[in-house]
């Protein structure tokens, strides 16, 4: 068993409680999202059915993907764009390296983007002697700070405005402040000096559409179009599961997008950025190039978890769930936290370094009710599980128990037997029917929370006493 | 479009990286055939738009005002001016109905006009007014594209945008907008559904955050 993994995710659920305020501001900002989500979908008159469509265009992809990609970059070339493709980590980080020291970029914007996230490109690049701004607010706090999102949408739900007041009174050097908007404005004016500097901007990618070469960026603050804009090249990263075929599955997917991860109708800024710069326009850029990774997604593809490549990062699932709620976002180590990331995080990287996140799920489906493309998480929750048992992943202890419990299971005797020396032992110092210390390896299960006790007299000594009578 | 490119693709080879995708999809199972989109309609085309797009714009934290002649909209333009202390704006030449009375109103009024091959100004301007291609009745959006004479940043960098709007240019649903304007899009399009904004400290809403903090549509009947 991969103890450390759980242990770190005990330790930083732990860690996140003491702080005052961390898992309130989780769950207040989450419960009011998810409130959100539901009263925007409403709207769309047949939410389900809206959703169907959805998971049915990007099913239908994914089942084409191969002839998707090519139209999108045969579209994207055609436009005046460069395309290029990673299989690995390592190669997209070194084409995003290369592109910058080629037009001798010194000041790099970057809008928010899960995938350089996933590849730790800003790190790469700044170790390179680049200068890299995150230029969304949330991710330009995190990224002044030092610290991780701990969510796909809202990166800093984690932090209070005590924390932001604290942090720019310290790195900006303003006065101190617990002012939102004061604090917002601060760092609007840092940022606006890196605009009018910047050489070259990088952004993430929402949905790429293949009949056009157009790739697709949300924003409510602006700063993805403005990095998309402003500087003389432009490079895009998406993962292959980010193309849908044309531009009126764009439509449906936006009717979804906003709605399920804010509640807003629609994002603030949704641009469409089809190539570079056409000779007469006024500004935007000279390059654009749009990078593909694999990163593994190819293997998922192949996978009886393909399903999971619908994803559009909404966040959804994390606003709705009951375990990110309480542990907050930065317990489950992963780039990708809550219900999904339980899922993707171990496809995405390994088994061997995520074995534990697809056990820390109760099952309860919130996470299936609240997706805007019907991923049915915990089906594949259940069927992870299993496929790590088949590949040899379930602790020695607990395949004891299972086969055990099997054969007692099969033997009336046995169970009997079985069932006289649990009462008698385990259930030994159990008050009101409730046991609240289990022996052993299974000790773990009663640190938060007591076991019923078993009833005195089993059932079928109950009915036997019925039936004597 | 720039043959000067040093680097035509970086990494893998294309027809290597598609193959192996081709090569996870060798089980493809039965074919999944690509859906009718038109349940996701949440818009009739012979609802009110107009009134529609109003009331969505308006939610959105836009301010919509409809005129009925131009000359009350360009007297509007200038008492919200007046308001602001503006000194300065940026108007890129693009044509569209109603664009040489909004800038000569401007100019009357004695506010500069900034020079638009400046690339710092839509930095520097107090106010950017542009033309709007269409908007969408169901969420309330403009769609702003790209082209000759114009400059994405006007209305995007400046504290203030307005955005000129002729009535009989409002679809109802985005899957109308899309079916607009699909066959070879411009370099860039934006759909902008108010003003700048973020939540993320605390959920506590600001405006204004890297664009525009106050977006004013002025609608102008179809005959403009």
């Amino acid at each position: 068993m991969n103890v450390s993994l759980k242990v770190e995710i005990q330790k930083t659920a732990a860690a996140a409680w003491a702080r005052p305020g961390v898992i309130a501001s989780t769950t207040r900002a989450t419960s009011k999202q998810d409130h959100a989500r539901r009263n925007a979908l409403v709207e769309l008159g047949t939410p389900d059915e809206t959703r169907r469509i959805a998971a049915r265009i990007k099913d239908h992809t994914l089942q084409n993907l191969d002839t998707y990609l090519k139209q999108l970059a045969e579209a994207v070339r055609a436009r005046g764009g460069v395309v290029h493709w990673a299989s690995t980590h390592q190669q997209a980080r070194d084409i995003v390296h290369r592109i910058a020291v080629d037009c001798d970029a010194h000041t790099i914007v970057k809008s928010k983007s899960m995938t350089s996230e996933e590849i730790d490109l800003t790190a790469y690049l700044e170790d390179a002697g680049l200068e890299v701004v995150e230029t969304d607010l949330g991710e330009y706090i995190v990224q002044i700070a030092k610290d991780h999102p701990s969510h796909i949408v809202t990166p800093i739900i984690h932090k209070s405005k005590l924390d932001v007041a604290r942090l720019f009174a310290d790195v900006l050097g303003i006065d101190y402040t617990e002012d939102p908007r004061e604090l917002t404005l601060a760092a609007r004016k840092v940022l606006r000096e890196k605009f009018r500097r910047c050489d070259m901007g990088i952004c993430g990618v929402n949905f790429a559409v293949a009949e056009t070469g157009t790739v697709v960026l949300v924003t409510n603050e602006g700063n993805g179009r403005l990095c998309t804009s402003r500087p003389k090249v432009v490079v895009a990263l998406m993962g292959i599961e980010k193309v849908i075929p044309t531009m009126r599955d764009l439509a449906v997917f936006l009717k979804l997008l906003a709605k399920s991860a804010t509640g807003q109708r629609l994002t603030v800024y949704t641009s469409l950025i089809t190539g570079p710069r056409r000779p007469d326009d006024l500004d935007g850029p000279d390059e654009f190039h749009l990078v593909i990774l694999d990163g593994n997604r190819t293997n998922i593809l192949a996978s009886q978890f393909r399903e999971t490549l619908r994803c559009i990062r909404c966040g959804a699932c994390l606003n709705t769930c009951p375990v990110y709620r309480n542990i907050g976002g930065h317990a489950y180590k992963s780039v990708y936290p809550g219900p999904i990331g339980k899922l993707i995080s171990p496809l995405l990287n390994s088994y061997d370094q995520y074995q534990e996140l697809p056990q820390s799920s109760s099952l309860c489906g919130a996470c299936l009710d609240a997706c805007p493309v019907m991923i049915d998480i915990p089906a594949m929750l259940i069927e992870m599980r299993n496929d790590l048992r088949r590949k040899g992943y379930l602790p020695w202890s607990h395949r004891v128990a299972f086969r055990a419990w099997s054969v007692a299971m099969r033997s009336p005797w046995l169970y009997r037997v079985g069932a006289a020396m649990y009462r008698r032992f385990v259930d030994a110092g159990s008050r009101d029917g409730w046991n609240p210390k289990l022996p052993g390896p299974l000790a773990g299960w009663t640190d938060h929370r007591d076991v019923p006790a078993m009833a005195e007299r089993s059932f079928r000594e109950q009915w036997k006493t019925l039936e004597d009578a | 479009m720039n043959p000067d490119l040093k680097h035509p693709s970086l990494g893998v080879d294309e027809d290597a990286f598609l193959a192996g995708i081709t090569r996870a999809l060798a089980d493809r199972g039965d074919s999944i055939d690509p859906p009718a989109l038109d349940a996701a309609r949440v818009v009739a085309p012979d609802e009110n738009l107009v009134e529609r797009f109003i009331e969505m714009a308006a939610a959105a934290g836009m301010k919509p005002t409809r005129f009925d002649t131009l000359s009350a909209a360009t007297e509007n333009l200038l008492e919200i001016l007046h308001g602001l202390s503006a000194r300065t704006v940026l108007l890129p030449p693009e044509p569209w109905p109603g664009r040489d009375d909004f800038a000569a109103a401007v100019a009357k009024a004695g506010i500069a006009s900034a020079d638009v091959l400046d690339p710092d100004a839509a930095f520097d301007v107090d106010v950017g007014i542009t033309g709007v291609r269409m908007a969408i009745a169901e969420t309330g959006s403009l769609v702003l594209d790209s082209g000759p004479d114009r400059a994405r940043l006007a209305s995007l960098a400046v504290p203030v945008h307005f955005a000129v709007l002729r009535e009989d240019r409002i679809v109802a649903d985005l899957l109308d907008w899309i079916a607009d304007g699909d066959a070879d899009p411009p370099a860039n399009v934006v759909l902008i559904t108010g003003p700048s904004k973020t939540a993320d400290i605390e959920m506590n809403l600001v405006t204004g955050v890297h664009g525009p903090g106050e977006v004013h549509i002025f609608l102008l009947p179809a005959h403009y």
